[in-house]
Order: C-alpha cells, then sequence, then structure tokens
C-alpha cells in the first residue's frame, strides 16, 4: 500500500515538472542566457526596453487567454487597444490626470468589447467573422475621429506613467502589469467565474447540462477582455509622446500568437496563464534579439514565422508513443532479469 | 398540385442568398442615384471588378476551406510573396516564362507548407496560416528588402488597358471562368461532396472511408496555386511587386466568403453567395470612390453591411430550422 502509494506520488511530481509551460519557460531561458552573453542586452536600457514591451503585451495575451479559453477568438483587440489609447490620450491633453483617464480607457475597451459580446452572444453569429467585421469598423472610425486619430505633443501627465522607472531599470508599468497578471493567475486558481469560463470552452452544451449559461459567461468574458485592452491600451501609448490610434492595427495577430505558443487550445477549453506569459516573453525576445543581433527588422516576421510553427508542432507533438515504447522495453528488462522471457 | 404549390413555396421563401442578391441591386441603384447613373455605362459598371479580383480569384478557394471548417489567414501573402518572386527572378534573368514559373512555384509551395502541416498534424487551421502568414511575410521582406520590383516588358501588362469588347476587364472573365469551375467542383463532384461532409460532421466522412488528410492537403495546395494566379493578376494591373501588397487582403478575402453565406463553422456556403460577396465589395469600393469617400469610410461601411449581413444570416437560418 504504501508502496503504491509512492510511485503515485513520484509519477505525479514528474507529470507536474514536464508539462508544455514549463518546456516553454526553458526556451525563454536559453534565449534568455543568449543574449546575455552574446550582446550588450544586459544594459539596463535594454532591459527597460524590454520590459515595457512585455508589460502591454502581457495585459492583452492575457484578455485574449480569457477569450480564447471559451472558444471565441478576438481579432478587432488591436484597433481596439487604439480606440482606448485614443479616449484616454484625448482626454490626458486636456490635462485630466491619471485616476481620470485610466477609466476612461478601459470604460472604452469595456463599451466596444461589450458590441462583440452582444452580437456573438444574442445574435450567435461565430466571434471569429463579427470581429472581422469590428475590425474594419474601428478603421472606419478612427477616420472618423478629430485629425485622424492622431494626438500629438502628450504633456507630463500622461508620459509620466510610461518613463518613470525604479531601481534603474525597472518600468512602472511593467510592475502594474505585472501586479494585475499575477491577480488575474491567482483569480484564475480559485474563482468559480473561471471554472465555468472553462467548462464553456470544453463543451458547451454539456455545461448548459450543470445549470451553466453559457452566454452570459461568453458576454462576461468580453466585457473582462475590454477591460483587460484599455489597461494594455495605457501601458502601449503612454511610452509614447504622440497617440496615433491605428497604430496597434495588426498587434492582434501578436497577441493571439503569444496565446498560441503558450499553449492555449484554439478551440478553447484549455489553457494556462502562465504559459502566455512566456509565451509573452518569447515573443518581445525574438523582437529584441533581432535588434541586438544587428539583423534588419524584416527578419522579426520570419523568425517569428518559424518559431510559431517550432513552439505550436512542440507543444501538439504525441509523445505517448514514445513512451509506450520506453515502458514496453522495461517491461522486457524487467521480465528478463526474472528468467520468464520477455515479448519483443 | 402538391407539388406545384410547394415549388410556388420555395420560390418566394426568404433565402439569404435572394436577400444578398437584392442588397447588391439595391446598392447599385443607390450609388446610381447618387452620381447621375453614371455608374450604369457598361465601361463603369464592369469597371467595378477591375480592382477587386485578387480578392474574388482567392476567396474561390477560400470557400471551400472554409466549407471543409478550416480558414487561411496567409492567403493575402503568399500572393504578395509569389508576386516578389516573379519580380525579382524577372529582374535578375530578363525571362518572362521563367518568372513567372518560380512565382507560380512559389505559390504552390507556400500551399504545400500550409497543407502539410494542417493535415499531417493536429495543429488548428488558424493556428498555422497564423504562423506561415508571417513566415511568408517575412520571407518576401528578406527577398525584397526596400526594393520595389516594377520593372517587367511591355506586353506584360497588358490588363492594365485592354479589356474584351472594349468594356469587361480580362480578369474579370478570368474570375467567371474558375468561378464556374470551382461551382461545379463543389455542387456535381463526389470531392466537393466529401469537403462539404468534411465541415458537417468530419468524424462521419472519416468513418466512411474517405481521405480527409489528402482532401485538406489539396484544397490548400490549390489555394496557393490560385494565389499565385492572383499575384500575375495583380502584378500585370499594377507593376509593382512589393512585401506589403497582401497585408490586408486576408481579411478582405474572408470577407467576401463570410459575406456571402459561408459559415465560419463549416458545412455550409455556395459559390455564389461568394460570387455576390465579391461583386458587393467592389460595388461598395467604386461607388463610395464615386461619391468621393474612400480609404477608411469603405472599410466601415463594409464592416457595417458585414455586420448587418451576419445578423441577417442567423435570423434567417434560425427561422428555417424553426419552419422545419
Amino acid at each position: 500500500m504504501n508502496n503504491t502509494q509512492h510511485v503515485l506520488n513520484k509519477k505525479s511530481i514528474s507529470k507536474k515538472i514536464v508539462t508544455r509551460e514549463n518546456a516553454l519557460g526553458l526556451i525563454v531561458l536559453i534565449f534568455f542566457a543568449i543574449l546575455f552573453i552574446f550582446t550588450n542586452f544586459k544594459t539596463p536600457s535594454g532591459i527597460t526596453s524590454y520590459l515595457k514591451e512585455v508589460a502591454y503585451l502581457l495585459m492583452a495575451a492575457t484578455a485574449l487567454t480569457l477569450i480564447i479559453i471559451t472558444g471565441n477568438i478576438d481579432i478587432s483587440a488591436g484597433t481596439l487597444v487604439g480606440l482606448c489609447g485614443y479616449a484616454a490620450a484625448y482626454f490626458a491633453k486636456m490635462g485630466m490626470p491619471f485616476y481620470v483617464y485610466i477609466p476612461i480607457a478601459i470604460v472604452t475597451g469595456i463599451i466596444f468589447a461589450g458590441i462583440n459580446g452582444i452580437i456573438v452572444t444574442k445574435f450567435k453569429v461565430p466571434s471569429l467573422v463579427t470581429t472581422l467585421a469590428m475590425v474594419n469598423i474601428h478603421l472606419g472610425i478612427f477616420i472618423l475621429l478629430p485629425s485622424g486619430g492622431w494626438v500629438e505633443g502628450m504633456q507630463n501627465n500622461f508620459t509620466d506613467l510610461g518613463s518613470k522607472v525604479f531601481f534603474g531599470f525597472i518600468p512602472l508599468i511593467f510592475i502594474l502589469s505585472l501586479i494585475i497578471f499575477i491577480a488575474t493567475m491567482y483569480y484564475m486558481k480559485y474563482s468559480r467565474f473561471i471554472k465555468k469560463v472553462y467548462a464553456v470552452g470544453g463543451n458547451s452544451k454539456a455545461s448548459v447540462l450543470i445549470g451553466v449559461n453559457p452566454k452570459s459567461i461568453v458576454l462576461k468574458t468580453f466585457l473582462l477582455e475590454g477591460a483587460l485592452l484599455g489597461l494594455a491600451s495605457i501601458f502601449f501609448y503612454t511610452t509614447k509622446n504622440i497617440v496615433q490610434a491605428n497604430s496597434a492595427f495588426g498587434m492582434e495577430m501578436m497577441f493571439i500568437t503569444a496565446v498560441v505558443v503558450g499553449g492555449t487550445s484554439i478551440m478553447g477549453g484549455s489553457g494556462k496563464l502562465i504559459g502566455t506569459a512566456f509565451g509573452v516573453m518569447l515573443l518581445a525576445l525574438i523582437t529584441r534579439s533581432m535588434i541586438f543581433f544587428g539583423l534588419q527588422d524584416y527578419y522579426s516576421y520570419a523568425v517569428q514565422g518559424v518559431i510559431i510553427i517550432a513552439a505550436v508542432l512542440l507543444t501538439h507533438m504525441d509523445f505517448s508513443k514514445v513512451k509506450r515504447n520506453r515502458e514496453l522495453r522495461a517491461a522486457n528488462k524487467a521480465a528478463a532479469d526474472l528468467g520468464m522471457g520477455g515479448k519483443k | 398540385m402538391a407539388a406545384k404549390e410547394w415549388r410556388k413555396k420555395k420560390l418566394f421563401k426568404i433565402t439569404y442568398q435572394k436577400v444578398l442578391f437584392i442588397l447588391l441591386f439595391t446598392l447599385i441603384a443607390f450609388f446610381a442615384i447618387m452620381e447621375d447613373f453614371i455608374l450604369l455605362k457598361p465601361n463603369v459598371l464592369f469597371g467595378l471588378t477591375e480592382n477587386i479580383m485578387e480578392i474574388g480569384l482567392m476567396a474561390l478557394p477560400m470557400t471551400l476551406i472554409i466549407i471543409t471548417g478550416g480558414i487561411d489567414l496567409s492567403v493575402g501573402t503568399t500572393m504578395a510573396l509569389s508576386a516578389v518572386v516573379t519580380g525579382a527572378v524577372y529582374g535578375a534573368t530578363q525571362n518572362i516564362a521563367f518568372a513567372l514559373f518560380c512565382g507560380i512555384s512559389t505559390g504552390i509551395l507556400c500551399g504545400v507548407l500550409n497543407g502539410l502541416i494542417i493535415s499531417k498534424t493536429k495543429v488548428a487551421p488558424l493556428v498555422t496560416t497564423l504562423a506561415t502568414m508571417s513566415l511568408y511575410l517575412g520571407i518576401a521582406k528578406i527577398i525584397a528588402g526596400t526594393k520595389i520590383f516594377s520593372d517587367f516588358p511591355d506586353g506584360f501588362t497588358f490588363l492594365q488597358t485592354n479589356k474584351l469588347f472594349g468594356v469587361v476587364p480580362y480578369q474579370f472573365v478570368l474570375f467567371i471562368v474558375l468561378f464556374i469551375g470551382f461551382a461545379l467542383f463543389l455542387s456535381k463532384s463526389t470531392l466537393g461532396r466529401y469537403v462539404r461532409g468534411i465541415g458537417f460532421n468530419e468524424e462521419a466522412v472519416k468513418y466512411s472511408g474517405v481521405k480527409i488528410a489528402k482532401i485538406k492537403f489539396f484544397l490548400y495546395v490549390t489555394t496557393g496555386l490560385i494565389c499565385s494566379i492572383a499575384s500575375i493578376v495583380y502584378l500585370s494591373r499594377l507593376p509593382a511587386a512589393k512585401p506589403d501588397i497582401g497585408v490586408n487582403l486576408n481579411l478582405q478575402t474572408i470577407t467576401a466568403v463570410v459575406l456571402g453565406g459561408t459559415s465560419i463553422m463549416g458545412g455550409v456556403g455556395s459559390m455564389s453567395g461568394t460570387f455576390l460577396g465579391v461583386l458587393i465589395l467592389g460595388v461598395l469600393r467604386k461607388g463610395l470612390q464615386l461619391i468621393g469617400l474612400g480609404g477608411n469610410v469603405y472599410s466601415f461601411v463594409l464592416g457595417i453591411v458585414l455586420v448587418i449581413c451576419l445578423i441577417g444570416f442567423s435570423f434567417v437560418e434560425s427561422r428555417h430550422k424553426k419552419v422545419l
């Protein structure tokens, strides 16, 4: 009895260590080591600019992880970040302090993500095409905005948030982003709502049978996503002097990439936030490393593509065959030791 | 008697396609009235299709892929890559036949890579093509750098000026020929049946002995081929090959297909719907240009039209289900 218990424990420990998230973490670590040894990435400014990039990517990728776990997707995330950033910048330009414009960005995000959510849940339009249409609508809104969606010459009340740095290399926005991320991760572990989110993503019909309303869960997830994207827009635009709404167009692919590389299934129902965090770190490292290795910017697209394919193939690889062979060999060896003659 | 009544009922039943057809004519009428009936001149009316045909061509195989429940986000960048390869090879060898051969092989290779990953592994098409999208864009950027390949022989740019009977653009003729081919494939051939079947219920088709992986592979390779043909049409119309020509085309191609009533969940859809979708895109673009609005107003209006159509589609579909 005691023996079997021991074996089971041993097995579960090894299972806990060898996960796809940890494998990804190892890749990120190796990447870090290479950059530290061979380039001058380790200078404070290098690390600061890296952490600034991680800050907004982390927020947006967290938002999209939640959406993708429900089995939906949001292609309009990039343009939505642009809209939130514009709204915040518009009010910051009028001299409003941060406790006014940050809520405004969040509310803008909630409103527009709410529109997505309502179309997806009430009218039963698949989220891929809903948000596809929304990308077009957002791009149109950028043009209808005053001065074409540009706000120039941001004052200190806006840019201070993005440029403040602690200990010489840790930006304030990274700390804020990390706090919100850890809070979300804690929330994901213990809240009932997130369990329902996983249930809806895994099997929507079954979730109805256990008393979950999938529509309301999906709608709430969209609202939460909007709030997180609003925060991401703050972290993205406060590092800049000029807020240009359409500069975020196209970033949605990067967000989705980070989530997918992090091991979240695009079909919904599975995925972990820690994987998303590693995915974000890896993606930001790729774009950074292009600069530090002195390659032109356009190499990063190709490298990004190759790395996504490699990461996704690795995480999707079926190790069961290899494992079965190994077990069979071990069993044969044990049988041979006992003098019974193993089967080939 | 009963059959006659049933036929009559069928004729007046509201289907999504009929609504789309009415929408197309309403749009044409609206823009015609707004601008002194300029739009109704045959020259202008057929000219609508001139700029939209790359999207139209790529929308045809995309319809098949979306009917199987997959998606291809890499069409635009495949087209751009094959255009850049064509331009680069012609710049190096001055041999247009060889350049076109290289361009088309590039398109096919892109399709092969997509098809291999999607059919051999369990990676979702959305993820695969998301990755290959940036991969192909990156390769195109590495090949081209900051250069724009605009050096082509004289005969190559004949789509710029020549038109069939002086009115119909040749690319539209090509589109119609391919459209008929694809429509027959989808509705009449066994393989087309399987394509629809995969969208409805992949497991069921698999257990009836159909090699799904082969069909999927074939579809993605076809898409690559058509993308390279679209790149030739593009270059012949606008001889300037650069990597970012295809960046916006992915979403527009999917928009055309979805507007045509093809369900993104798979199983439902038709080529004639895609045809109407492409034409609506063309009318909107040209019509707004005639009124004096262009660029992002077009995408705004397109987005609104798409949302309304999608809601309408789900409404019509749910009514049918209730009737059944």
